[in-house]
């Protein structure tokens, strides 16, 4: 059978192109409480993307990571509120970019002295940190969140867009965080990638091979928060408020279920454990009090029954699939 | 390295989406005028406010069941559609948009502010119209007035000036006072509203109170006993419990070892209804008056009331139902009212009869103001005390505060002034 994408990059460029197309379609196809679910997936998606990118890619854990997602989305609320006239690509960046610098901080003490599970306990101590400082803060809501987020204008050169008009908000996310998946993407098949890859399967024979490990670890952690970040930037216009929920260690735990669901090991795999959550939770929604139950025990299931996730236990199918396909035709071709 | 995607997995992809698209379109509403009138309730049915949405849940059903029996509004009946927030401000947004795209764009309940502060920027949008049944943010008939969002339940300046002219009435020696209280906005506001009404009356008095820095924990503390020392080392002979829900209990279960409940004399709460009493039992401290959304023993004789307290029993077989229990049914009532004034369901219609309402519930005759679409209504307050009985505890007193001069001037868009508040 002739495949039609030969290589990796064709392959998931196409895939990526399918999901972003259908997504920018669903406003004129589908529910507004649909559309709300699937703007908030595409920023959670780039949420377990980033977190993939240190747990799958580098063999980082952190079980803080929504702390950057809280630290980016304050960051970005707060800066738009004093400086409203900032173009917001630039608040939107600067987010980023704070948190980034921020993570490289952190790292550099916390990946010196600690790796494993004790930088795991680490970044839950940061988050921790994080929340309560934002839920004491009087000029930042303290536990009712800052509220009044507004959606920006955002101005082209050529043409400006109302984003607090209609659907304009929800399209830009889905643009943006395509392009912050894609940029993932690129970091990892890229050198970069490599090296990471190479640190998570073995430390020790990568630094012999030249790798400097401390180094890209702190690379692969801050590029991690600061696209973690952008997303949290994204997500406050988009509820119109943050509260410090944002950065409790049960919105730390989505990115590892995301990850987990999917499958650790593939570029996709938070991506379908991401949606898959979503549309447990959009399929449940009117079974009160039995949705975390159902929820819960399809998670449970799909991990016993699927270690690898989704995308793994599938890759397994196809394999056996494939092989008894295979057997059978050699019998058939036998003399 | 080659991937087996063909061009026939490609166009089945595209297949799958294409369905998903096709159910997209048909979760579309349709709806013709001899459907049901469907109201949505966006409450915490799941979760730990769970506890609080079941009170929430009853009040809307009895309030739908009474309505329907009595032949429906405009000869249509009334189909309530229940919506989870978790008091989560994601899920409360996602919540009240789904409701908008399935058609329902007449919607009630939260509990949460931070909830309802999240939902109100996205009802204009979405053409859906919100009634507010519990949520007591100032806020959100201020600085985030919105037009399509009315308060049919009463907000934390009215309820918290009421208080303090009720315990100036009662106690009006008891001029010095203090608070200990949870870091959250709603707090702040509401010891801000205590004090401004207490500065006020006693003023008028002629017997200034005097008002001690407040004590902050934090919200969902489990150990009290650095502040409850603090405490007891106070010269003041009123406390402000802001500390509300379990931690309320918590902090309770704690300051009795130490005595706290008797060095007050007198002991007050913004709003946690029988939640202490229950908790507490025998230990309930004594004296202890608590704001109520709505207090069925203080409308004996009210049919309205009367009607909700034994539908509620029946349903139950608790005695005791929360106030929010009649803020659902309220606005539910309210929104009959409205839909019968303006002979539709529109949106524009409804917010139209919706503004200057006057309407009748189970603590009496309640009207929206036009401006800010704040419910002017009853304060009620009860008192808890001790007993032998086998539930440990007994209501001792309870009052109806009229709202005459305790709301502020309606303001939409602007902050409440606080002309008293001491720093």
């Amino acid at each position: 059978m002739k495949s039609l994408f030969p290589t990796q990059l064709g392959r998931d460029a196409a895939i990526g192109a399918v999901i972003v197309i259908a997504m920018l379609a669903m406003p004129s196809l589908a529910s507004k409480g649909f559309v709300f679910i699937l703007g908030t997936l595409s920023l959670h998606i780039v949420f377990g993307l980033s977190w993939n990118l240190m747990f799958g890619q580098t063999g980082l854990v952190s079980f803080g990571h929504a702390s950057f997602f809280a630290i980016g989305g304050y960051a970005y609320a707060l800066t738009a509120r004093l400086y409203p006239d900032l173009h917001p690509l630039l608040a939107f960046s600067g987010a980023g970019l704070f948190s980034a610098a921020l993570a490289l901080l952190v790292g550099m003490v916390a990946l010196r002295r600690s790796l494993g599970v004790y930088f795991a306990i680490l970044t839950l101590a940061l988050s921790q940190i994080v929340y309560l400082v934002l839920s004491s803060i009087p000029a930042l809501g303290r536990e009712d969140g800052f509220t009044g987020i507004r959606r920006p204008m955002l101005d082209l050169g050529v043409v400006a867009i109302d984003l607090a008009q209609g659907n304009n908000y929800y399209y830009f996310i889905i643009v943006v965080s395509a392009l912050l998946a894609a940029l993932l993407w690129w970091v990892m098949h890229s050198r970069f990638g490599r090296a990471f890859r190479s640190i998570q399967q073995d430390p020790d024979r990568a630094a012999f091979l030249g790798i400097n490990v401390q180094a890209n670890r702190l690379a692969a952690f801050a590029i991690a928060s600061g696209v973690t970040a952008v997303a949290g930037a994204l997500y406050g216009p988009w509820l119109q408020l943050l509260t410090p929920e944002v950065a409790h260690w049960t919105f730390s735990a989505r990115p590892i279920l995301y990850a987990l669901l999917g499958g650790v090991q593939s570029f996709w795999g938070p991506v379908v454990g991401a949606a898959g959550f979503a549309f447990l939770e959009y399929g449940t929604r009117t079974m009160h009090g039995f949705s975390e139950i159902i929820i819960g025990t399809i998670l449970l299931i799909v991990v016993l029954v699927f270690p690898g996730g989704i995308l793994g236990g599938l890759a397994l199918l196809g394999k056996r699939v494939g092989s008894k396909v295979r057997n059978e035709t050699r019998v058939e071709e036998a003399p | 390295m080659t991937y087996d995607f063909t061009r026939r997995e490609l166009v089945k992809t595209l297949g799958v989406f294409g369905a998903a698209a096709a159910l997209g379109t048909l979760s579309r509403p349709s709806r013709a005028q001899g459907d049901p009138i469907r109201l949505g309730l966006i409450a915490p049915l799941s979760g730990s406010q769970e506890i609080i949405g079941r009170y929430q849940l009853a009040g809307a059903t009895i309030a739908v069941n009474q309505i329907n029996q009595a032949g429906g509004v405009l000869g249509r009946q009334i189909e309530l559609v229940t919506r989870d927030d978790k008091a989560a401000p994601a899920a409360g947004v996602a919540a009240a948009k789904d409701l908008a795209g399935s058609g329902v764009n007449l919607m009630f309940g939260i509990l949460s502010s931070g909830v309802a502060l999240a939902v109100a920027p996205t009802l204009a949008d979405d053409k859906s119209v919100l009634v507010i049944s519990a949520a007591s943010a100032n806020e959100l008939t201020h600085e985030q007035f919105t037009r399509n969002l009315f308060r049919t339940s009463d907000h934390a300046y009215a309820r918290q000036r009421a208080l303090s002219k009720l315990v100036l009435g009662d106690f009006p020696d008891v001029l010095k006072w203090t608070a200990i209280l949870p870091q959250t906005a709603i707090s702040a506001s509401n010891w801000d509203s205590f004090v401004d009404g207490m500065s006020q009356y006693s003023a008028e008095a002629g017997k200034p109170a005097e008002i001690t820095e407040a004590l902050w924990c934090k919200f969902g503390a489990t150990d009290y006993k650095n502040e409850i020392a603090q405490l007891m080392r106070s010269d003041c002979e009123g406390l402000y419990c802001g500390v509300y829900g379990g931690d309320a209990v918590t902090m309770f279960g704690q300051a009795a070892a130490y005595g706290l409940t008797k060095k007050f004399k007198v002991l007050v709460d913004p709003g946690s209804e029988f939640i202490i009493a229950n908790a507490m039992g025998k230990n309930t401290p004594p004296g202890l008056w608590s704001g109520f959304h709505w207090y069925h023993g203080a409308y004996e004789g009210h049919k309205i009331n009367d009607d909700l307290y034994a539908a509620y029993v029946k349903a139950t077989n608790d005695p005791h139902p929360a106030g929010y229990v009649g803020e659902t049914h309220a606005s539910v009532l309210a929104y009959a009212s409205a839909i019968q004034k303006a002979g539709g369901t529109e949106t524009e219609q409804v917010i139209a009869a919706l503004e200057d309402l006057e309407f009748d519930s189970c603590k009496g005759m309640r009207k929206i103001r036009k401006e800010d679409h704040q419910a002017i209504c009853d304060l009620n307050f009860v008192q808890f005390g001790p007993d032998e009985s086998d539930q440990g505890w007994k209501v001792t007193s309870h009052r109806i505060i009229k709202d005459e001069g305790v709301s502020e001037e309606p303001t939409p868009g602007t902050p409440i002034v606080l002309k008293y508040k001491k720093a």
